[in-house]
């Protein structure tokens, strides 16, 4: 064999180590990229997952906090329910900041301002100013606990169903 | 807040009001009503004094402008010294009017009363 047909056949091996090889490394490319993806998937799933978590233990929080401002007015402990509402408060902001769905924003919007309310009010019975606290104020606490509870329900739901 | 804008608040406040599509709530104070919106709130309350050195009442309609997060960023007042009283007052006090009966259901309560002593 002479060096010039050395030369054909080894361009040739190669042009078809070519055509063969091509396909299979765009063909590795596609799968490395899917399985990246699905890789970068899985993390997001298992973040929001513990996202959720961390809401549903603030929300618990939630409930505890509005039971002991309830009971703090009830007996009239205006520094305890002063401390519990400041607390339900920035806890409250913190939900909402950690939730992703707005579908849950109303559950908020009217609960903040009505809090802030309330927490103004429990402020001027503190300092001793002259304060009335409505009537309904503790039954508008349960109403709220009640939004939260179903909050919770509708996030464990969608905890197990993913 | 430029006098004019709440000027237009009130307007806007006044006429949805009477048109009855305002869902004005009831809260904590028993003075204060609340008016929740997209991404704030206003509540509006309502307080009478008396000065006693001088012999004069006073009466102010309160209103507070809220982040989204309830807190106020901005209040507005619109008073009555005496037999003095700011230009908007009237305006003022027929929206707090407006949203106390709203919040507490005062036409739908009296309305039932009426009908009751009725049969």
């Amino acid at each position: 064999m002479n060096a010039e047909s050395l030369i054909f056949w080894l361009s040739l091996i190669g042009s078809l180590a070519s055509v063969v090889g091509l396909p299979i490394a765009i063909w590795q490319i596609v799968k490395a990229r899917t399985a990246a993806e699905a890789s970068k998937l899985a993390s997001i799933d298992t973040r929001n997952t513990i996202s959720r978590n961390i809401v549903l233990t603030e929300l618990m929080g939630c409930l505890r906090l509005i039971a002991d401002l309830k009971t703090a007015l009830r007996i009239d402990n205006f520094e305890l329910a002063e401390a519990r509402i400041g607390d339900l408060i920035r806890t409250v902001i913190q939900v909402r900041e950690d939730l992703p769905e707005s579908e849950f924003e109303s559950v908020f919007s009217e609960s903040l301002p009505q809090m802030t309310i309330l927490r103004d009010k429990i402020e001027q019975k503190v300092l001793g100013q002259s304060a009335k606290i409505a009537k309904g104020t503790i039954s508008q606490l349960s109403k709220f606990a009640d939004d939260l509870t179903r909050l919770i329900g509708k996030l464990r739901t969608n905890l197990k169903s993913n | 807040m430029e006098r004019k804008k709440f000027e237009v608040i009130l307007d806007r406040l006044l006429e949805k009001s009477m048109g009855g599509s305002l869902r004005w709530k009831s809260t904590s104070d028993p003075e204060s009503f609340l008016l929740v919106l997209k991404d704030s709130s206003i509540s509006v309350s309502h307080e009478l004094g008396f000065d006693g050195e001088v012999d004069r009442e006073e009466e102010y309609v309160n209103f507070d402008f809220r982040n989204k997060d309830g807190e106020i960023v901005q209040t507005e007042s619109v008073a009555r010294i005496g037999k003095k009283a700011d230009p908007m007052f009237e305006k003022a006090v027929r929206i707090y009017s407006s949203a106390r009966n709203e919040a507490l259901r005062i036409d739908e309560t009296v309305d039932r009363i009426i009908e009751q002593l009725a049969a």
